[in-house]
C-alpha cells in the first residue's frame, strides 16, 4: 500500500471454529490520518480491531509497524506500542471521576508512599484542557452524560503520547452536538500527528471526517483509498458487493399464497409506537402469512424494538394483535398468541439447568396439566409434546432429559422455536433466527419459519444476515439510528437498496416508508 | 434533603448520641462512658475495616469471625506452652494472613464465589479452632504483659481505642491514598475494565483477603487480651455486626462505596446503640430489634434517594 | 427522615423505661436460651419484683466480648447491683473488678468464686458429676460401655466432666466408647443426631449415655426411642430439667437426673442480695444449693 504508512496489516486471517471472521484483511494507516473502517454487520471490523489490540492472535498474516514485523500479544503490548482503544461499551469505573479513571492501570504520581491527588488532577486537567476543557473532572462517571463519558475515555487514552486511537462506533450513542465535539477532537488528534482509526456506520460522518478508508466485506478488504476519490454510493456499492459482479441478489420469495397481494386479510399485528429519537414513530402492519424482515446496523434498535413489541421493555404507543390490544407484558402477548425467539439463546433463551423437554414446555406449562384445575404438569404430556416437537424440528439430541447445553447451536436454536409450537401462533417475533448456526440447521430453521407463516402467522424477523433477510422476507423494514427509514418490497427490495437505507443513504424517493394509515 | 442523603448516617449517629445524652446525662453522657464506647467498638471496628477491604472488591469474607476465634485460641494455646508474647503475636498474625490468602486465592484464581469459598473455609478454620482448644475456654498462662495490650489506658485513652485509631489511620491511607487502594476500588467498580488495562487483579484480591484476615487476627488477639480468656466461638458475634457496620458506612459517604471512615461511623452507631440501651435498662431483644431497624432504615433512605436522583 | 424514624423509636423506648426509681439490678448472662439459666433468671426476676427491685436482663448469646462491654455499660449506669448468671466471672475479671471498684456488688448464680464477687450461689458441680457417675455405674453393675456428652467451655459443666474422669478411675470396667462436644445453642437436636449416628455404627455396644446436663440426655432419648426403643440403654443427666423429669416419670430410657435446685439457687441469691443491699456482708461468700438424685423410685413410679 502507500509508502507513507507507519502501520500495515497484511493478509490477516482469523477463524472461529468453522467460520472465517477474517479472510485476508488488509489495512494501512499513515501517520496523522483519519482512516475510516466500514463494512456491514459481521464484515470483520470488530475482529480486526481486537487483533490490533492484542485480544486475538491472527491465524495468518502480518502486522508491520514502522517497517518491522511485530506481534501484539496482549492489551499491555498494544498500549506500549502507543495504540489506544475506545471500545463500544465504555470501560469506566462508575464511581471514579474522570481523574481517577484516567489513572487506572498507570503509575500514579506520588508524594512519598501516597498518591498525589493534586498532581493527578493537574495532569488530567492538562490533557482535558487540550481536547475537552468543559469536561467535569470531579463528577463520578456514573453521573456523566454519554458524551462526557466518551470524552473521559479519550482523555484517558491521551494521558501518554500515542500514535493511534481506535474508536469503535464512538458516535452511536451521542447526540448531534456531542458528535460534533468528538469530530473536532478527532481532527485535533490528527493535526497533532496521531492517527485515528474510525469505525462508524454513519456514512455522512465518514465522508465528512475521514481522509482515507478501508472497506471490509466477509472478512476481506474489498476497497481502500482516499475519501476524496469516492462517494457515498461508491462506499455502499463496495460494502454490499453490488459493484463487484455480485449484483444478482436472491429473489424475494413470492407473496404468501393466501392472498395474492398480501392485503386481502386483516392485519394480525399492527403497531404505532413512539420509538427512536425525537418524536419518530414505528408504525406498521403485518398480515397472516407474511415474513417481514427487520434490518438495521448494530445499534439501530432492532432488538429493542422487538422487545418492546413483545412487552418485555415498556413502550409508549399502540400495539394490536388481531385487532385487540393485548394485556401488559409478555404474559399478555402469549395469551394473544404471540411468540418470541430472543437474540441470545444462552442468556435470554434457554434454562440450561432444566432438561430439553422442560425447556420446551416452559412457555405454556398450563397446557400440560394432569388435571385441568390443578397447576401440576403431567410428565407424560410434556414428554409427548417434546417427542412430537423434536420430530417436527428434526432435533438431534441424546435424550429429552438432557440439558440443552449438550446440544449444538443449531439444535438449541430449534428448541427456541419448538417451545411455541404446541399452540396456534398468530405473531412470531424472531431476533436473529440463525446466528452461529451451521448451514444444515439454518435451512431447516428457515423451512420451519416458512411453515409457521404458512399456518397463518405473521413473522417479524430481525436479522443482521443480509442473505437470510433477502431469502426469507416478503417485505423489509430498515431501521437507521432508531428510525424506520425504508420499507421495501417487490422490485424495490434489493441488496443495494437495503444496505443503502441501513447506512442512512436514501437518494431515491421510493425507499422512503410509504405513509399508510392504520 | 441532599445534605440529609449525603450525610444522613452521620447525622443519625449524632442524633442517637444526643437523644441518649438527654435521656441519661450522668451515665451515658459522662465523659468516661463516651470514652469507653470507643473501646467497646474498637474490636468490632477493626474487624469491620478488614471486611471493608473485601467489600471494596465487591466480595464477602464470611470467615472473619472464625479467624477472630482462631487467633484468640491459637494465642492462648501458645501462651500455655510458654512461648513469648512477641513470637505468639507474630505466629498468630502470620497464620491469619495465610488463611486470608487461601480464601483470596480460591476466589481470585479459581473463581469460587467468595460467599461460598469463605463460608466453607471459615468452617474449616472453626474446626481447627475446636481441635486446638478441645472446645474448652482457655484462660491459663496468659501473661499480664499481653493482657495490657487489650486493656487499661494510655494517657487517659483506652488501649483498644489506640489500636483502633492506628488501624483506621493506616487503612484509610491505604485505601484512599495509595495506588493499591485505587486499584481495589477500580477492580470492584468494573472488573472487566481493570483486566483490560492490565491491573494485577488476582494478586490484589489475594492481598485484600489476606489483610482482612490479618485484621480479624489482630482483633482476636486483642479480644483475648481484653478478656484474659479465649473462647472457641469468641468471634462469632463479629460477622454480622461487622458487615452491618460496613453497610451502614456505605450509606454514610461517597457514592455508596465502602470506606474506612464510613465503616467507623457504622461501628460507632452499633456500639452506641448497645451501650445506650443497656444503660437505659432496655432488654437485649429490643436492642437487636432496634439495631436491625436502623440498618434497614439507612439502606432504605439511600435507595429512596437514588430513585429520586435518577428521576 | 431517617433521623426522624430513629428519634421516634428511641423516644418510645425511653418512655417505656422511664419512671423507675427502685434499686436497679442488672442481670447479665451469655446463655439465656438454656433452660436452666432461663429458669433461674425467671425465678430471680419474680423475687426481685417482690423485693421491689427493678431488674433488667441482658443476654449476649454466648458472646463473652459483648458480655464484658455490657457489664461496663451497667457499671457506667451505676446500677445498685450486678447479677451474673451461668458465667465464670474469671473470664471477665477486669469488668468484675471495675464493678467492685465502683462499689457495685456482684452476685453470681451458677458461677464461681472470684475476686470482686460478693456472693456465689451454685451447686457443687464436681459433686453433681460424681453423683451422676456413681448412679450410672451402679446401674450398670460396675461394668459396661458408655458414651459421653460434654461441654468444656462452661466451667461448671467442665467440672462434671472432671468428676466423671475421677469416677472412671474407680470403675476400671466402665469404658467410654464415644464422646461428643455438644453444640450450643441447639444441644437437644445436636445430641439426637449424634446419638442416631452412634446407634447406627455401634448401637449394640452402648450400655449407657452420660450427659453433662439434661438437654443432651433428652436428645439421646429421642434418638433411642426412634431407632432402638427396645434396647436396654440407660440415659442419665444433670439439672433436674422438667422435661427430663417427665421422661423419667414416663419410664423412658432416661433413668435419672441429678437435680440442681435452680429455684433454690435463685432464691438464695435473692436473699443474699437483700442482705447486701441492706449493707450487710453475707456470712459465706459461696453458698451451695442442695443437689438430689431424681429416679423413677424417688418419683414413686414403677417401671417394667
Amino acid at each position: 500500500m502507500t509508502s507513507t504508512s507507519f502501520l500495515a496489516l497484511g493478509g490477516l486471517v482469523k477463524h472461529f471454529g468453522a467460520t472465517k471472521a477474517l479472510d485476508s484483511a488488509d489495512l494501512a494507516l499513515s501517520a496523522g490520518s483519519v482512516h475510516a473502517l466500514v463494512g456491514e454487520n459481521g464484515a470483520g471490523k470488530s475482529t480486526l480491531i481486537k487483533t490490533l489490540s492484542g485480544l486475538y492472535q491472527p491465524d495468518a498474516g502480518t502486522i508491520r509497524l514502522d517497517g518491522a514485523d511485530i506481534a501484539i500479544d496482549g492489551p499491555r503490548a498494544a498500549e506500549a506500542l502507543g495504540f489506544r482503544f475506545i471500545h463500544q461499551e465504555l470501560n469506566l469505573v462508575p464511581h471514579f471521576d474522570a481523574v481517577g479513571n484516567a489513572w487506572i492501570g498507570r503509575h500514579h504520581p506520588r508524594r512519598g508512599p501516597f498518591i498525589d491527588r493534586r498532581a493527578m488532577r493537574a495532569k488530567v486537567a492538562e490533557v482535558a484542557a487540550r481536547i475537552a476543557p468543559d469536561l467535569p473532572l470531579d463528577r463520578p462517571a456514573a453521573r456523566l452524560t454519554p458524551g462526557q463519558r466518551q470524552m473521559a475515555e479519550i482523555v484517558r487514552a491521551l494521558m501518554e503520547p500515542c500514535r493511534l486511537v481506535v474508536m469503535d462506533e464512538p458516535t452511536s450513542s451521542l447526540s448531534e452536538g456531542e458528535a460534533e465535539r468528538l469530530h473536532a477532537i478527532v481532527r485535533q488528534l490528527s493535526a497533532e500527528g496521531c492517527a485515528v482509526l474510525f469505525i462508524s456506520h454513519r456514512l455522512d460522518e465518514v465522508l465528512d471526517l475521514c481522509d482515507s478508508y478501508t472497506v471490509l466485506r466477509n472478512g476481506r478488504t474489498v476497497g481502500f483509498g482516499a475519501v476524496a476519490d469516492t462517494s457515498r454510493a461508491g462506499l455502499v456499492a463496495m460494502m454490499s458487493g453490488a459493484g463487484s459482479g455480485n449484483a444478482a441478489t436472491p429473489h424475494p420469495p413470492a407473496a404468501p399464497s393466501t392472498s395474492p397481494d398480501g392485503r386481502g386479510e386483516k392485519p394480525v399485528l399492527a403497531t404505532d409506537l413512539a420509538f427512536g429519537p425525537g418524536d419518530s414513530r414505528f408504525t406498521f402492519q403485518a398480515r397472516p402469512g407474511e415474513i417481514v424482515g427487520l434490518y438495521g446496523l448494530v445499534g439501530s434498535g432492532r432488538s429493542s424494538l422487538l422487545k418492546t413489541i413483545w412487552g418485555a421493555t415498556p413502550g409508549r404507543g399502540l400495539i394490536a394483535i388481531n385487532g385487540q390490544v393485548p394485556r401488559q407484558g409478555p404474559a399478555g402477548r402469549i395469551k394473544a398468541g404471540v411468540a418470541y425467539v430472543p437474540e441470545d439463546r444462552r442468556r435470554e433463551g434457554l434454562a440450561n439447568s432444566l432438561s430439553i423437554e422442560r425447556n420446551l414446555s416452559l412457555a405454556h406449562l398450563s397446557d400440560f396439566r394432569a388435571f385441568a384445575s390443578l397447576p401440576v404438569p403431567a410428565r407424560s404430556k410434556i414428554r409427548q409434546f417434546a417427542k412430537a416437537t423434536g420430530a417436527r424440528l428434526r432435533l438431534v439430541a441424546a435424550g429429552p432429559d438432557r440439558s440443552p447445553a449438550t446440544l449444538s447451536g443449531g439444535n438449541q436454536q430449534k428448541l427456541l422455536f419448538g417451545r411455541w409450537l404446541g399452540r396456534p401462533i398468530r405473531v412470531l417475533l424472531v431476533d436473529e433466527p440463525t446466528r452461529g448456526v451451521d448451514v444444515g440447521a439454518k435451512t431447516e430453521i428457515h423451512g420451519e419459519m416458512r411453515r409457521i407463516a404458512a399456518d397463518g402467522a405473521a413473522i417479524l424477523m430481525a436479522t443482521s444476515d443480509i442473505e437470510e433477510l433477502l431469502t426469507l422476507s416478503t417485505r423489509v423494514l430498515v431501521l437507521h439510528a432508531g428510525r424506520l427509514v425504508a420499507e421495501l418490497d417487490g422490485p424495490s427490495l434489493t441488496r443495494a437498496a437495503v444496505v443503502a437505507a441501513a447506512f442512512g443513504h436514501a437518494p431515491d424517493e421510493q425507499w422512503l416508508p410509504s405513509e399508510r394509515s392504520a | 434533603m441532599i445534605l440529609l442523603r449525603r450525610y444522613g448516617t452521620l447525622l443519625a449517629l449524632a442524633l442517637i448520641v444526643l437523644v441518649f445524652t438527654i435521656a441519661s446525662p450522668n451515665a451515658f453522657g459522662s465523659m468516661s462512658n463516651l470514652v469507653n464506647i470507643t473501646q467497646q467498638m474498637a474490636l468490632l471496628a477493626i474487624v469491620a475495616i478488614g471486611a471493608t477491604l473485601v467489600m471494596v472488591l465487591g466480595e464477602f469474607d464470611l470467615s472473619v469471625s472464625a479467624v477472630v476465634s482462631w487467633a484468640g485460641i491459637a494465642a492462648a494455646a501458645l501462651f500455655a506452652a510458654g512461648i513469648a508474647v512477641p513470637i505468639v503475636m507474630i505466629v498468630v498474625l502470620v497464620s491469619a494472613v495465610a488463611m486470608g490468602a487461601i480464601s483470596g486465592f480460591l476466589v481470585a484464581r479459581y473463581k469460587v464465589p467468595s460467599f461460598i469459598a469463605t463460608l466453607a473455609f471459615g468452617t474449616v478454620i472453626g474446626g481447627l479452632t475446636f481441635w486446638v482448644s478441645n472446645g474448652a475456654t482457655l484462660f491459663s498462662g496468659i501473661p499480664a504483659g499481653f493482657r495490657d495490650l487489650g486493656r487499661g489506658t494510655l494517657a487517659g485513652v483506652p488501649v483498644p481505642t489506640l489500636w483502633l485509631i492506628g488501624v483506621a489511620v493506616v487503612f484509610w491511607l491505604l485505601l484512599d491514598q495509595t495506588e493499591f487502594g485505587r486499584r481495589l476500588y477500580a477492580i470492584g467498580g468494573n472488573r472487566e475494565a481493570a483486566c483490560l488495562v492490565g491491573l494485577p487483579v488476582r494478586r490484589d484480591m489475594v492481598v485484600a483477603f489476606a489483610l482482612c484476615a490479618a485484621l480479624a487476627g489482630l482483633a482476636g488477639l486483642l479480644l483475648t487480651a481484653r478478656l484474659g480468656s479465649a473462647h472457641p466461638t469468641g468471634g462469632g458475634g463479629y460477622l454480622l455486626q461487622a458487615y452491618a457496620a460496613v453497610f451502614l458506612g456505605m450509606t454514610a459517604f461517597r457514592e455508596g462505596e465502602p470506606s474506612v471512615p464510613g465503616t467507623l461511623v457504622g461501628a460507632a452507631i452499633i456500639a452506641v446503640v448497645s451501650n445506650g440501651l443497656t444503660i437505659l435498662g432496655v432488654p437485649s431483644f429490643l436492642q437487636d430489634l432496634l439495631t436491625g431497624a436502623i440498618i434497614l432504615a439507612a439502606v432504605l433512605v439511600r435507595n429512596f434517594g437514588r430513585d429520586e436522583a435518577a428521576a | 427522615m431517617r433521623a426522624g424514624i430513629l428519634g421516634l423509636a428511641l423516644a418510645g423506648l425511653m418512655a417505656s423505661t422511664a419512671g423507675a426509681f427502685a434499686a436497679d439490678v442488672a442481670v447479665l448472662t451469655p446463655y439465656q436460651s438454656s433452660v436452666a439459666t432461663n429458669q433461674m433468671i425467671n425465678v430471680f426476676q419474680d423475687k426481685a419484683k417482690a423485693a421491689g427491685w427493678n431488674a433488667t436482663v441482658v443476654d449476649t448469646r454466648g458472646d463473652m466480648g459483648q458480655l464484658a462491654s455490657r457489664i461496663e455499660d451497667v457499671v457506667a449506669a451505676k446500677v445498685a447491683a450486678i447479677v451474673l448468671v451461668s458465667v465464670d466471672p474469671t473470664q471477665i475479671q477486669d469488668q468484675v473488678n471495675a464493678a467492685a471498684a465502683a462499689g457495685i456488688p456482684v452476685v453470681t448464680i451458677d458461677g464461681a468464686k472470684a475476686p470482686g464477687v460478693v456472693l456465689n450461689v451454685t451447686s457443687d458441680n464436681f459433686e453433681l458429676g460424681t453423683k451422676l457417675s456413681d448412679f450410672l455405674f451402679g446401674k450398670l453393675g460396675g461394668k459396661g460401655n458408655i458414651v459421653k456428652f460434654f461441654y468444656s467451655a462452661h466451667p461448671g459443666v467442665h467440672q462434671r466432666e472432671l468428676a466423671l474422669d475421677e469416677a472412671l478411675k474407680k470403675y476400671p470396667d466402665i469404658k467410654v466408647v464415644a464422646d461428643h462436644y455438644v453444640v450450643v445453642p441447639g444441644p437437644v437436636d445436636d445430641a439426637r443426631k449424634t446419638t442416631e449416628n452412634w446407634l447406627k455404627s455401634q448401637g449394640d455396644q452402648i450400655d449407657a449415655v452420660w450427659a453433662a446436663w439434661d438437654e443432651p440426655a433428652i436428645g439421646a432419648q429421642l434418638a433411642v426411642e426412634a431407632d432402638k426403643p427396645d434396647s436396654k440403654i440407660i440415659i442419665a443427666g444433670i439439672d433436674g430439667n422438667p422435661q427430663a423429669v417427665e421422661l423419667i416419670k414416663a419410664c423412658s430410657h432416661i433413668k435419672g437426673t441429678v437435680s440442681q435446685d435452680f429455684d433454690a439457687m435463685a432464691g438464695l441469691a435473692a436473699e443474699g442480695l437483700t442482705e447486701i443491699l441492706a449493707g450487710k456482708t453475707p456470712a459465706k461468700a459461696e453458698v451451695y444449693a442442695p443437689a438430689k438424685l431424681i429416679t423413677p423410685e424417688t418419683l414413686g413410679v414403677t417401671c417394667p
